[in-house]
Parts: C-alpha cells; structure tokens; sequence
C-alpha cells in the first residue's frame, strides 16, 4: 500500500507555470473527498447526542459497538476509494483492481482488531478491571484503535521505521505523518487525561468505567482533526497564498523598474 | 563537574531549609499559655468589698460545689443526631431529655476532629493546632502530655483531693500520667475491632462504680467510632451500638443516683454526682473526621445528676429536635464543670459557663460564678497582650454609673472596657440593687464571647503570608532541583522539548503539574495511591515506546503486567476499599497458594541479595570478588547494572571490571585481607540466609502455614528443631555480621 507521497512543490510539478512557484492547487479542495469526511463525522456525532434507546450510560457496550460500526465502515470507504488525508490523487483512482481496494480494507481491518488488543492490553495494564467488564474494555479499545490507529494504519507503511519515524521522533513530518501523529497522540493524549476523573468523588454517571477514556479519545480525535485541518489545509494554503502574492509584487517591480535582475525569484516553500 | 553539581544541590537545600522555616513560622501560630496551676490566689475579689480598703483575695468569696462527684461517659465520634435524631436508637437518654430530668446540647468541636486535641480542648479548654493531630498517631509520644499545662482533672485532684478512675482509650493515660488512680487502657489504633474494645470498657462499669471509692471516673468508648470509619453512619451496626451505648447510660445512673441516696442519707453534707455524656467529635456521612465540616464537628453534651433541670421551655416532644440546633462551644464544659465542683477555672481555658446548668444557682452565686470566669478569661487576655492594665476595684467601683459604649482602637481596649463595664454593673446590682441580675449577666457573655473570638482567631490564625513565602521559596527550589536532575535526560523523541536552553522532558513536567494540581482536590488526596499507579504505568508504557530493541521492550512490558498484580493486590483509599483485591483471595481460599508465595519470595530475596551483595564493595575489593566469582558472567552481571538501554555504558563499565580486574591480579596487594573479607563475606551470607530461614520457620509455626501446605506433623517437627525458637538471638547474630561486613567493606577501600 503506497501511501507516503511527499507533498512537496518539487516533486509535483505538473501544472504549475514556473518551477519555482508553489501551486496550491496542489492541495486539492476535492469536493468529494471533503464532503465524504465531513459526512462521516457529522454522523458520528449525531451518534455521539444520548438518544432514549441508545444511551452510552445504560448500556454502553450496545453504544460503543454501534459508534465502532460507524467508524469502521467510514474508514472503510476511505481506505476502499484509496482516499487518505485530505488529498486525493487523480492518478491512483483509476490504478488500483477492486481486488487492491479489497485487500486494503480487509488490511485495515486486521491491523485494527490487532491494535485494539494491544490498546486493552494497556487498558488493563493502566488500570482497567480484568476480571469483569471485558465488553467494555474491549469496546473501548476498539473505538480508540479506530480513532487513533487506524488513520495510522491508512497512512504510514506497515514497517517499525517508518510508525517510529512518524510517531515518535521529532523529526519534520511530511503531510501524511502528520496527519497519522496529529490524529495519533491527540486521541491517545486526550484518553490518558481523561482518566483524572475516574478518581474523583463527584459521583457523576459518567465516571465509570469505560466513559470517560473512551469519551476523552472522542473528543481529542476531534480536536486533532482540527489541528490536522489546520496544519495540512489551511496554513499551506495561506502560505502558497503568500508566496504567490509575493510574486506577483516582486514581477510588478520589475517591470516598473525595467530592470531583471537575476536569481531573486526566492522560493517560498 | 561533579563538585560544582554537588555545591547546586547543597544550595538548594539550604533554599529550601529557608522555606520551611517561613512556612513553619506561619503554620504554627504562636500562643502565649499561662503557666503554672490556677489556685484560690487566682480568684477576684468580692465585689461588695470597700473600694478604698485595698482588694483583698485572702477572704474572696467561693461559690460552695454543688456537686462532688463526676461521671464522664465520653463515646468516640458521637454525633449528634445519634442522640437527638430520629433515627437514634437512645431512647432513655431521649426520654431524660424529654421529661426534663436531663439538659442537652449539640457541642461544636474544633479543627482537628481527632481525639488527642479534643480531649486536651475539652480538659484544658483551649484550642490546639494541627501539630496535635500529627502527635495524635505517634504512640508512644510524650511529648503532649499536659502534665505542666493546667487542666480540669488536675484541679480536681489536687485542689479537691478526688480520686480518679479511667477505662478506655489509652490516649488519656498519655495526656494525664500521674493523674489517675486505677485505669485500664485499651488501644485506640485497631480500628477493626468494634465489639471488644467497647466490652473491655463496660466489664468495669457495674463493679468499678459500686465500689463507691471514686470521686471521678471516666468512661472512654471506642467501639462507636470504629463502626464509623469501617461501615459508615448508616451501617446496620449503628442502632445496636447506640442503643448499647444507652444501656450504660441507663445503667451508670441508675446506680449512681442509687449510690447518692445512700451517701447523702448518711452524711448531710454529701453530694450528688453529676454525669456527663459527651463525644470527642462527630463524623461526616462515610465515618471519617479530622475536619471542619458540619456534620464532623457536631457533637453532644447530655447533662444528668440530681438538680440538673431543664428551663421549662425546653420540654415536650419537640425539645429533641431544637437540640440539634442548639449549638454550644465544646470548650464550655470546662469553666462549667470547674464551677459547678468549686474548683478554680483552669488558667487558660477560654470557655463560657453554661449558663442552662447555672440556672439554679441565686442571682449572687451566679453573677460570683460568672465574675470568677470573666475574671479568668481577662487573664488570658492580658497574658496575650501585655500593654492591657488589670481592673483594680477602686476603676470598677469609680466607673458605676452611666453606661458606657465599648468603643476603641484596639481589641484589647474594647476588651478591657466590656470587662470593667461587666463589673461595674455587677457592683451596682450587689451593691445598691439596681439594675438585674439579668443585665449584669449579660454584660458578663458579652464580654466572654468577644475576648473568646478574639483569642480563638488569634491562636489558631495562620500567617498566610509567611506560608506562601515559604511555599514559594519550596517551590523554586524544587523547580531548579527537577530541572537539575532531568536537564541530563538523553531520552529524545517528542518527548522532550528545548526551552530556554535547558532541555525539558515533557512528561515529567506533565508529571510535576498534574501533582501539583492533585493537591488541590481532596479527593485525588485520598487516591493518590491510584495517581502514582497511573503515573507508574505511563512512564513505563513510554519507555516501551522509546526503548531500543525489541528485548527491552518486552521487559518493559513484563514489568507493567507484575505492576499491574501488585495494583491488584491490596484495595487502599476510600472509593473502593472494599473492592476484592489478591490479598482476599489469598486469606480465604487460597491460603495454600500464599504459603507458596511466601516461601519463594524468601528463596527470591535471598537469592537476589547474594547477588547483590557481590556488588557492594567499590574499587578493587569487587573487582576481585568479580574474579573469584566468576570472570565474564561476573562481568556481565555487573554490567546488569547499569541501565541495560544504554550500551556504551554497559561496554565501559565491562571494560573498566577487566581493566580493575587485570591490575588487581598483577598487584599482588593484601592478599591475605581480601581472603579474611572473603570468608566475611561467604559467613555473612550463610547467616542472613539462616535468619531469613528461621523467620519463615517461626511464621509459618505460628500461622499453621506447614498444614495449609499439607506438610506432614512429623517432618514439621524435625524442621522446627533446626530453629532456634528465640527469634531476638537469631536477630542480633545479623547485626553482628552486618557490623562485621561493614567493618570489612570500609576497611577494603
């Protein structure tokens, strides 16, 4: 699954009237890919609002299994119409067999269901009860698995170097790593905090277990989508914004001089 | 580079040394106590006396006791709706309260609701600081006995010559050594017994008391407060505690007043006995104290005796209910009590008479009475203040007149002026008439109320300033100290940033906050046990993350799953203590299983010491015992060490056994010491090995672990004899060894 197209100016080339420019068409604003992630999140929240019949306090195995169902089939689609971050290429539409697009999603299906052992093993480990409430733990884990591993799992190649290098180093990340560890540590961050209310003595419903772990990866998801909207989106399209408006500041400079000096064509990404 | 790191460190605690000393300063407040004992010199002069002949104490009058012997029943964490609720399970205390024939009133304790600084407050009458709940768990501490402080029971017995008699809770034999004649202590700190601690105390009620050679006893019971702290208020134990606790009420006086019959038919001028039912402190809705919340300081004081009537007002059905709010300072039992049996106010007590129990007193004995507390009272005052001149009788006498507004600068001022404007009215009245009783005793309370709020906000006022000073100070030392200590922090990654320079690993600042702001809640307080096991797991969980091989994160993992059963092993806290934990399953049906445990885990420490214990010695000592035990294993256990991520470490230190190792071996020095360390060494641990045998030998003798484990009696036997059955003599073998190896070890280097 080749996923790790640096986004660069460079390498893109393409349509761009002059090398050195940055084309911000680059970052498509594909209609249809945006509208499908929006579509999906918007139904997830919709879930998220207690109704009557389906209320995460009374039974929140029933809750859990329903917001996983949701999210599965979401990333499902994605991962079947080979849409990942928020770019979608026009070449790899028509390349990859429906076989391709089968195995990707089966792929992302396991590797999720792996993840979400691993992350109620942690469950256990931090804490949770291992000799009852295993639905819930399981559950829990699944939904965090899908909210925080599964953009990875979409992402990145399935090899250590490549999660390490995204995940855990320091290292400038390419649009793609940035999205999976955005996504990544703010799910698992905002879980983690969560669990400061489970100690306290405020007697609340939503104290038990699995609410509020499973509620803060929720919630930091959706704080990391819009830190990832902004990272990847919106602050390079300001800046080819810029950059593009320099330009054409600088060419009218010098055609008003009538002067061309050389090489102060500045690249700005 | 390690001098400069040293002199940092030894800066910073003396910063902290600093900080302390202005949080100390602010904690504890400063309260000038009077010394010595109150006596008969310490009384006001007669009111009616001339002014202008020179007051004379010689003849001051003394109001005659009304009663003269004392019983105090004092049930441990007894609230006050456990007597005048509804729910209370006390009907003849209820039924004396409701007919008239007792006076009751909810006492309000102060801050700290724990046992050792009531009992000083309600003996003493003053109001202790938090140093005395921190005292209250230290056992065997004497150093807060009131033996050089005035109190109740000292006057009692020494002013009176009354014979006093306890049985209860130890905590009073600490306070008062010297003091009582016959007692019985029981331990307060086994809070799992409720039954027996209260039985050890009601075995002496019925012979104890017919004994009839007693002037005061003392009746202290523990079993309510343990029902309190192990099941709650509402605990299906409650009622048949109350209710048992009502029997000794009922049976106490019956046989006192029985008693008093007798005594005041064979001599006339005999008393009767007052008996006293109070509690330390209360406890809030899950059983706990030590607080200022309502419900933990809501105490009781019931009144029972011959003369002790309740104002007609107060009777019918509904008395019981207006006695939960008919709040008193617990305090006040003091300069009652002392009143009431005519011995002198204890000098620093800073409670009112009760003015319900002076009710039958005549108008002269009262105003006396209330004059002899007043007077006490100012006192204090003046102890505390030194610039506040005493009332001569020539200024109360030349000050009867208009009355005049308490108005002034200073406390004190005001203080000293309500008083005299009290005595003043009190002459007029005894004098001439005029005026009513009434009015002189008010102007008495008045006075009484404002010097005791002023006393009270004066000892037990923290300087907040000095404490945020210190804490201040405290804190930037343990921010440079943290910043110190991890600035050395290799581990990279995102998990740590550089600011200003210093490179910061963020999950240790993440750490540091988040503490910092636990503290705050009460609750986290109570868990934070569940805050360090997170913790715990989390830095253990990153280190998986950032370790670098597979092996190593592996046992990392390991040790999170082991962290995880010792989690498991003991439920702590107050959330959820009763949860079943391991220990559980161990006690009750799987003991086979923990005898197992025990016996590996002995075989476990033992092993893991002898090979520590080669470890111990630095320079060239170990480096020989890495040789004669072993070369390269040796090498590599020694490199086991050192902190196994880090590989060069682990190669310099292997390097640096070889390097030691090799001069060492082509030195040729002291060849013959380092075989006498050697057998040190090896007897050494043959006899901690052989203690910590004997010690599992005589446990499991003790506890019956050998049938648990199906260990025939037999073999038992032939096991047994092996041991010595005198575990000191085993003990001081050890630490003769230990004396030895460390003599040996200091000698090698």
């Amino acid at each position: 699954m080749e996923s790790r197209l640096h986004v660069n100016a460079a390498s893109e080339g393409g349509s761009s009237s002059s090398p050195q420019l940055p084309d911000h068409k680059l970052y498509p604003i594909d209609a249809n890919g945006i509208q499908l992630m929006l579509g999906g999140m918007a139904s997830a929240i919709a879930l998220v609002s207690p109704r009557k019949s389906l209320n995460i306090y009374d039974s929140p195995v029933k809750y859990l299994t329903v917001t996983a169902t949701v999210l599965f089939l979401y990333y499902a689609i994605l991962a079947f119409a080979g849409i990942y971050c928020f770019k979608v290429p026009t070449t790899r539409r028509k390349s990859m067999s429906t076989g391709a697009r089968i195995a990707a999603v089966l792929y992302m299906g396991v590797a999720t269901v792996v993840a979400s052992l691993a992350i109620s093993l942690g469950l256990v480990l931090f804490g949770a009860p291992l000799a009852s409430q295993h639905a819930e733990t399981f559950m829990a884990a699944l939904n965090m698995a899908l909210l925080g591993v599964t953009p990875a799992i979409l992402t990145l190649k399935p090899s250590t170097e490549a999660w390490v290098k995204a995940l855990l180093s320091g290292e400038s990340k390419s649009v793609p790593e940035l999205w999976a560890a955005g996504l990544f540590w703010s799910t698992f961050v905002a879980s983690w905090s969560a669990a400061y209310f489970i100690p306290l003595d405020w007697d609340r419903p939503w104290q038990k277990w699995p609410i509020p772990t499973v509620g803060g990866a929720f919630l930091g998801n959706l704080a990391g989508l819009l830190y990832v909207l902004l990272c990847c989106f919106v602050l390079p399209l300001a800046r080819a914004d810029y950059a593009e408006t320099e330009h054409s500041k600088r060419t009218m400079v010098r055609e008003l001089s009538g002067s061309l000096p050389q090489s102060t064509a500045k690249k700005e990404m | 580079m390690q001098g400069r790191r040293l002199c940092v460190l030894v800066a910073i605690l003396l910063v902290e040394l600093v900080g302390l000393g202005y949080f100390i300063k602010g904690f504890f407040p400063y309260k000038k106590s009077i010394p010595g004992f109150a006596t008969r010199q310490d009384l006001p002069w007669d009111i009616k006396q001339a002014a202008s002949g020179g007051s004379s104490v010689m003849n001051a009058p003394v109001v005659a006791a009304r009663y003269d012997r004392l019983v105090i029943m004092l049930v441990d964490a007894l609230r006050n709706d456990f007597v005048f609720g509804n729910n209370s399970a006390m009907t003849y205390t209820q039924e004396m309260l409701r007919s008239g024939n007792a006076v009751g009133f909810t006492a309000k304790a102060l801050a700290p609701t724990v046992t050792m600084p009531r009992l000083k407050a309600l003996m003493t009458g003053t109001v202790p600081n938090f140093l005395d709940a921190v005292l209250n768990i230290a056992e065997s501490d004497t150093s807060s006995s009131l033996k050089y402080h005035d109190n109740l029971l000292w006057q009692l017995k020494n002013h009176s010559n009354k014979t006093i008699n306890m049985f209860g809770d130890d905590t009073w034999l600490r306070l008062f050594p010297d003091v009582f004649t016959r007692t019985d202590g029981t331990s307060s700190f086994f809070v799992a017994d409720t039954v027996e601690v209260d039985r050890n105390v009601t075995r002496h009620v019925r012979p104890e008391l017919e004994r009839g050679d007693w002037d005061v006893t003392i009746f202290h019971y523990l079993g309510l407060d343990h029902i309190g702290h192990l099941a709650g208020p509402n605990s299906p134990l409650m009622r048949p505690k109350q209710k048992e606790m009502d029997d000794i009420v009922r049976d106490a006086f019956e046989i006192v007043s029985k008693q008093d019959m007798e005594r005041m038919r064979r001599d006339p001028s005999a008393k009767p006995t007052l008996f006293v039912l109070l509690g330390d402190h209360a406890m809030n809705e899950i059983g706990n104290h030590g607080g200022n919340s309502q419900l933990e300081t809501s105490t009781v004081f019931v009144f029972l005796g011959q003369g002790i009537r309740s104002p007609s007002l107060a009777k019918g059905s509904d008395v019981l209910s207006r006695l939960l709010t008919t709040e008193v300072p617990q305090i006040n039992l003091v300069p009652t009590l002392a009143l009431l049996f005519g011995v002198p106010i204890p000098k620093n007590n800073l409670g009112m008479p009760l003015p319900e129990l002076l009710a039958s007193y005549g108008d002269s004995e009262r105003l006396r009475m209330l004059q002899v507390s007043a007077h006490q009272m100012f006192g204090v005052v003046r102890a505390n203040d030194p610039d506040v001149r005493e009332v001569t009788l020539a200024e109360a006498a030349g000050s009867v007149g208009a009355p005049v507004n308490c108005e002034g600068e200073s406390t004190s001022d005001v203080l000293r002026c309500k008083y005299k404007r009290a005595l003043a009215a009190h002459r007029r009245f005894a004098v001439s008439g005029r005026g009513s009783a009434g009015r002189v005793e008010r102007e008495y309370y008045d006075f009484m109320v404002h010097a005791n709020e002023h006393l009270s906000r004066a000892f037990s006022g923290y300087d907040l300033g000095a404490m945020f000073t210190g804490m201040a100070i405290i804190g930037a030392a343990a921010a440079a100290l943290v910043v110190l200590c991890q600035a050395s922090d290799r581990s990279g990654g995102i998990f740590s940033t550089k600011t200003w320079g210093l490179r910061v690993s963020i999950p240790t600042a993440a750490l540091l906050v988040t503490y910092l702001i636990s503290i705050w809640s009460s609750s986290l307080i109570e868990e934070e046990h569940q805050f360090w096991y997170f913790w715990t797991q989390t830095m253990l969980a990153l280190r998986v993350l950032t370790s670098t091989t597979a092996g190593d994160a592996l046992r990392t993992v390991l040790q999170m799953g082991l962290f995880r059963i010792i989690r498991a092993w003991n439920q702590t806290g107050q959330k959820w203590t009763g949860e079943p934990d391991i220990r559980l399953y161990l006690n009750s049906s799987h003991s086979g299983l923990m005898w197992i445990l025990v016996v590996a885990t002995v075989l476990a420490v033992n092993v893991a010491a002898h090979r520590l214990h080669m470890y111990v010695y630095p320079g060239p000592c170990r480096s020989v015992i890495v040789r004669r035990g072993g070369g390269r294993s040796s090498a590599h256990a020694a490199g086991a060490m050192a902190y196994r991520r880090d590989a060069e470490e682990y190669g310099r230190r292997v390097a640096e056994a070889e390097q030691t190792r090799v001069a060492v071996l082509y030195s040729g020095a002291g060849t013959a010491g380092l075989r006498v360390l050697m057998v040190t060494q090896r007897v050494f641990r043959a006899v901690v090995g052989y203690a910590s045998f004997s010690a599992l030998v005589y446990q499991m003798d003790r506890n019956h672990g050998w049938r648990e484990l199906g260990v025939s009696e037999g073999l038992w036997s032939l096991v047994r004899l092996s041991v010595p059955s005198d575990q000191a003599q085993i003990a001081r073998l050890v630490y003769l060894c230990t004396a030895l190896a460390l003599a040996a070890g200091v000698a090698c280097t």
